[in-house]
């Protein structure tokens, strides 16, 4: 039954195909295209889009539509990783907060409250300019800066569940703790993360975005979305393409995960009230 | 002359595009200050009969009836702007949870003027204090500047019958105004229902799934299964001489205080699931007495000698 | 012989906290000085409004809520010297709403297995299920698939899953139909005498307070305001409370 209303839902629909295009896009890029994302024919330098080169060239001469198309694989990992680790994260933090309350509550909420006062970029150019710039530690570091807000959203679910006749139930049958938590808890979560977690992909690939654009994510000559947008800043003026095709590719793909996440959320809600 | 009249009330809810049949050809009548019980279970249909007369069904009910009037106007035909008109003036309504019938950011005084503004001729500080009285409730001034979290829920209650009154109803439909209250408190508002009755000479539709709540508050009683009204009599008549299977097995499963029994004659079987409806008679399955006739639908039919109708085979007559 | 439930002065205070800081702002006393026995496979009903304790008072003999005066009493021994475990092998809670007792997202099948497997194992699924007339295909499908009687059917599977000695039943009936309710009674009574179980009723109807206990505690306001026998407390009711409740049954359920 949930699934048919998920079908039903236009913007799941609309988000969840697009998404679903680009994702396989990026997969089957190697087979898309012969062009290598970073083959540089310095002959071809900042054309603009022709027959031969569907999204124009690069200051290197490398072909734009390539380097999208490898690069998408690059911001799609990097946002998926950087959310499973602050879905893992932010669940086990929040479940254990809402669930046990007193002094472990007090702690990890101490925690999550000192992660939020930093505001994210900051922290995670600070703790990029520690380690150095890499494809992993981008994924870490914005998993690591963006479990809190999850982990207040578990613990708030929690704290309701937690009083709910049939969890009593479970601890009057003497029900050990874990058992509980992942038994019995979990499933309920899944809804509220899931649709937390699609919005926060898009965030993250946002993040990611910035980062190489201040070139501070992933290194050239490999190529993401946000690096090649940074390439393009310094001709504006001459090569617009090299601007609009990778912002279109960002904004594109994240407002396909917004919409899959709020078609998600609608679905999933009505039928959380069982 | 009946103030209002239902005629073959039939109401179904679409979830999903799956059809849940809530009333299936419901007729009754009320006349001007007559009080009528309906009682009912799970799936009965007794909430949907509250609120559809005054068309208040949400978006994905489709309602259809051969006749729907009060007071002399065509319910059917009516426009929107009428049925307003009608809900809260001279149609009250009081239903089951005070707490969400309330608007909890408006103080009592204040809800209960905009029933007067609406349909009382205008705010009136006054009025509203006397109605807080007339539903005996101590110290209406102090209560007129309260939030309904501060009241306890009979206290609530009573206001919602003091809105449901303010306009002088004719018929006032009371659905399940009991149920979440204690038992102290319901028999207050029972009591005060009937006196409000009384007073007001309003007629009185009032919904429950408790049928002992009926006896000596309502001058009849419907009983509702499934969609249908398989009872309809004179209140003391049904409960003490019960014709339905029905209501003879209901009445006799409850536990009493005057007589102990190691075990209850207990009904088989539950409430049917508006989804799966059977054919023919809806109680057919659960049924000790049922036989082939009842493979089809009974129709509610006056009992020969009797001042009530049932609708069942075993009291087949002529149509 | 020892009662199998003594409870001794219980009593049981809630703080209240308020402002800023969440400071201390004073008590509510939910319960205070409650006291009776229940004997080896008694039956007693506790009655009263809300607000009168009886639910604390559940919590605290399920060991969901610890008192804050008094002690509970099993067969002699204090309950706190026994395990979570242990506990739930003697004390078992059948609660007032089915369809919140139940985890909406676990199989019956899975409720009812890891109920059984907290006494050892020994008894199925499908054995378990059919103490209470249902079928074993029931296991595979979800609560929500079932009606409110069968759902407390299933409730009551699992409170029995453990070989629990008493059941603490918190208003088994009051969310049912009522036309179910005789079915759920008569349950409760043929799995008292099969399993010899004691049991408390907790219940504001008096109706079903008289079928199915021998005893009766009322309550008001967290004090035991009248006790004796169910027979008798009906016949002469000493306290306003006992006689306010006994108005509240209707005439035709008299």
């Amino acid at each position: 039954m949930t699934g048919r209303r998920f079908f039903k839902n236009r913007l799941a629909w609309a988000g969840g195909t697009l998404l679903t295009l680009i994702a396989l896009a990026s997969v089957a890029a190697p087979a898309l295209t012969s062009l290598k994302p970073d083959g540089q024919r310095l002959t071809e330098r900042l054309r603009p889009p022709s027959r031969s080169h569907w999204l124009g060239t690069d200051d290197l001469g490398r072909d734009v539509g390539s380097r999208l198309l490898h690069g998408g694989r690059v911001s799609l990992r990097v946002g998926l990783v950087a959310v499973l680790i602050s879905v893992v994260l932010g669940t086990l933090v929040g479940l254990a907060a809402g669930y046990f309350g007193g002094w472990v509550d007090g702690v990890l909420m101490r925690a999550v409250d000192i992660v939020l006062c930093f505001p994210t970029i900051f922290l995670i150019l600070m703790v990029i300019a520690f380690l150095e710039p890499s494809l992993t530690n981008v994924m870490a570091v914005i998993g690591f800066t963006s479990w809190p807000g999850l982990a207040r959203l578990v613990r708030g679910e929690t704290l309701g569940l937690r009083e709910r006749d049939f969890i009593w139930a479970a601890r009057g049958l003497g029900l050990s703790a874990p058992r509980i938590l992942f038994v019995h808890l979990l499933p309920h979560l899944v809804a509220p993360v899931l649709v937390s977690a699609t919005l926060g992909v898009g965030g993250a690939i946002l993040t990611e975005s910035a980062l190489s654009f201040l070139g501070l994510g992933v290194q050239p000559p490999t190529a993401s979305w946000g690096n090649v947008l940074a390439n393009g800043k310094d001709y504006l003026h001459v090569a617009w393409w090299l601007s609009l095709f990778p912002g279109a590719a960002i904004l594109v793909t994240v407002l396909s995960l917004n919409m899959l996440g709020e078609g998600l959320r609608d679905t999933l809600d009505p039928r959380e009230r069982s | 002359m009946s103030l209002l009249v239902v005629e073959n009330l039939r109401v179904t809810y679409f979830r999903d595009g799956v059809p849940l049949p809530a009333l299936r050809g419901v007729t009754f009548s009320l006349s001007a200050g007559e009080s009528l019980g309906l009682a009912g279970e799970s799936g009965s249909g007794k909430s949907t009969l509250a609120v559809a007369p005054l068309r208040l069904l949400p978006d994905n009910a489709r309602l259809s009836a051969d006749r729907l009037v009060f007071d002399g106007r065509d319910l059917m035909a009516a426009s929107p702007r009428d049925l307003r008109a009608l809900r809260g003036g001279a149609v009250g309504t009081v239903f089951q949870d005070p707490f969400s019938s309330l608007n909890p950011v408006l103080t009592v005084g204040d809800q209960i003027e905009e029933v007067l503004e609406f349909h009382a001729g205008g705010r009136d500080r006054g009025r509203v204090l006397a109605l807080l009285e007339r539903v005996r409730l101590s110290e209406p001034a102090a209560l007129y500047g309260a939030y309904p979290h501060q009241l306890s829920g009979g206290q609530r209650q009573r206001v919602c019958l003091a809105m449901a009154i303010a306009a002088r109803p004719k018929l006032l439909i009371a659905d399940e105004p009991t149920t979440a209250l204690d038992v102290t408190a319901q028999r207050g508002i029972l009591d005060l229902l009937d006196e409000l009755r009384r007073d007001l000479k309003m007629a009185l539709l009032l919904v429950t799934h408790n049928v002992g709540l009926l006896v000596e508050r309502t001058d009849r009683l419907a009983v509702l299964y499934a969609g249908e009204i398989v009872e309809l009599g004179p209140t003391r008549e049904v409960l003490t001489n019960p014709a339905h299977p029905y209501t003879q097995g209901l009445l006799r499963s409850l536990p009493r205080l005057s007589r102990v029994e190691p075990r209850l004659p207990a009904l088989p079987g539950q409430p049917p699931d508006p989804r799966r409806l059977p054919s023919g008679c809806a109680f057919r399955e659960r049924c000790a007495q049922a036989f082939a006739r009842c493979a089809v639908d009974p129709v509610l039919r006056p009992v020969t000698g009797r001042p009530v109708a049932v609708a069942c085979h075993l009291h087949g007559g002529a149509a | 012989m020892t009662p199998l439930l003594e409870c001794q002065t219980l009593s049981k205070v809630f703080p209240v906290r308020g402002g800023l800081l969440q400071a201390r702002r004073g008590v509510v006393s939910a319960l205070t000085d409650v006291s009776f026995d229940l004997p080896v496979g008694g039956a007693l009903g506790v009655v009263g409004e809300s607000g009168s304790g009886k639910s604390t008072l559940a919590r605290i003999l399920a060991r969901f809520l610890a008192p804050t005066g008094g002690r509970v009493l099993w067969e002699g021994s204090p309950a706190e010297g026994f395990s979570r475990r242990e506990w739930a092998g003697r004390v078992q809670m059948v609660f007032q709403d089915p369809a919140a007792s139940l985890n909406p997202r676990l199989t019956v099948g899975t409720q009812l297995a890891e109920a059984l497997a907290v006494s050892g194992g020994g008894r199925t699924v499908a054995e378990a299920l059919a103490e209470v007339g249902l079928p074993a295909d029931a296991r595979v499908h979800y609560p929500h698939a079932f009606s409110g009687g069968q759902k407390q059917r299933i409730a009551i599977a699992r409170a029995l899953a453990p070989r629990p000695r008493l059941l603490v039943a918190d208003e088994p009936v009051s969310a049912l139909d009522l036309s179910v309710q005789a079915q759920i009674l008569n349950l409760l009574a043929d799995l008292r005498d099969k399993h010899k179980l004691a049991l408390i009723l907790i219940s504001h109807d008096w109706t079903v307070v008289r079928h199915m206990t021998d005893r009766v505690l009322v309550l008001e306001r967290g004090r035991a305001v009248e006790s004796g026998t169910t027979e008798e407390v009906l016949a002469r009711p000493q306290s306003e409370t006992t006689r306010a409740l006994l108005a509240g049954v209707p005439e035709a359920l008299r």
